[in-house]
């Protein structure tokens, strides 16, 4: 098994493949999460992502068309549980610059920003109502998760892992990737994808309270849930980012009714499993 | 010199007569529009074009219509097929619990 760990998108990316050789595949990897993060990072004001906000209305690369469509699709689906519009009340909250950059505690009161804000995808042109903008960190890294996986294949059964966002193809000699979820659960994915949520990994102060950057649509503010942290198990990475999503902020008791593969870790120190796990 | 004057007058008239003659018969007063008509070979080809045009038209209008009947038929195509994609790429996830060692951890994106 050939591993590489590296920097992108503001997390830490592992690359695994099963193969003798991979050097050429993980370059060529690590080229296309740069350039993926040059297309979706809202932190860099060269983005394609940071022009569109700025400007309302573009003609994207059809990766961004793509990403926004399925965070669109994702939004309808989910009946806006999960939203690309978060944005300014992400900002709002506080996380207005990389996670590495961001002071643990500001004096000031936090800002919760209306979202749910229209967006329109006609071909390659994407427009988005006046006065919102798109966040697309976890759909993006869950994009490019799979993506990378994609290129992966071509040298070996794969996992791709951007932070909480893993993606594979193929199945190693194991019998299934084992993916830890954590100190003393371990899951075996054969196929699909798979993404964690939660409250407790990005976090930091303004105004005395504590915020993190998972933004409940309906408030504009950090979610208040009495879940603590979410792995779900889709068809793929995105998929599972968007159900790890909707299932933390729709709390335990929907999260166990949604009866999906999941891992829920709740606030008071239970960890329900569902979905036949 | 009476008689050369008359001689000279007559010359002239017989001129002109020649020369109106002359163009009469250049301009074939006789041949008529009904011959043109009628000639076979010329009707025969501006028949041929007519049929030719009428037989033009329904090709194109058949053509049109099998040209839309394709298109209508590939985009039912299209669609099915990109109904077949996408189910395909919904993969259905196969997942347990497993007590190999973790190759990776995942974290809280």
């Amino acid at each position: 098994m050939r591993t590489r760990v590296f920097r992108a998108m503001g997390t830490t990316v592992e690359l695994h493949v099963e193969a003798d050789h991979a050097e050429r595949a993980f370059d060529a990897a690590e080229a296309e999460f740069e350039r993926l993060e040059q297309v979706m990072s809202r932190f860099r004001p060269d983005s394609e992502l940071s022009r569109l906000n700025d400007a309302g209305t573009l003609a994207v690369s059809s990766d961004l068309a793509e990403v926004v469509t399925l965070a669109v699709e994702a939004r309808e689906r989910t009946g806006g549980s999960f939203d690309p519009t978060v944005h300014d009340a992400v900002v709002g909250a506080g996380y207005d610059r990389t996670f590495e950059a961001l002071p643990p505690d500001r004096d000031r009161d936090p800002k919760p920003a209306p979202c749910l804000g229209g967006v329109e995808v006609t071909g390659r042109r994407v427009s988005i109502e006046s006065g919102f903008r798109l966040d697309l960190g976890g759909i993006g890294k869950g994009y490019a998760a799979e993506r990378v996986a994609e290129l992966l294949a071509l040298t070996g059964p794969s996992l791709v892992s951007a932070g909480g966002d893993v993606a594979v193809r193929g199945v190693p000699a194991e019998g299934s990737w084992a993916v830890a979820v954590d100190e003393s659960l371990t899951l075996g994915l054969e196929r699909g994808g798979l993404a964690t949520s939660g409250t407790g990994g990005r976090r930091w102060r303004l105004g005395g309270a504590s915020q993190h950057h998972l933004i409940d649509p309906r408030t504009g503010s950090p979610a208040r849930t009495d879940v603590v942290r979410v792995t779900a198990v889709a068809g793929d990475a995105v998929e599972a980012e968007v159900l790890a999503k909707t299932l933390l902020l729709g709390g335990s008791a929907a999260a166990v009714a949604a009866s999906v593969p999941a891992v829920i870790l709740t606030e008071d120190g239970r960890t329900l499993t569902t979905g036949g796990l | 010199m009476t008689s050369h004057v008359a001689r000279l007058y007559g010359l002239m008239v017989a001129i002109l007569v020649f020369f109106v003659a002359w163009a009469a018969v250049v301009a074939h007063p006789w041949s008529t529009r009904a011959a043109v008509k009628t000639d076979p070979r010329i009707a025969a080809l501006v028949a041929r074009q007519h049929r030719i045009h009428r037989e033009s038209v329904r090709v194109q209008r058949i053509v049109d219509a099998r040209w839309a009947a394709y298109r209508r038929a590939l985009a039912k195509r299209s669609a099915a097929a990109a109904a077949a994609q996408m189910t395909a790429a919904r993969v259905t996830p196969s997942v347990r619990v497993v007590t190999l060692p973790a190759l990776t951890v995942t974290r809280v994106s």
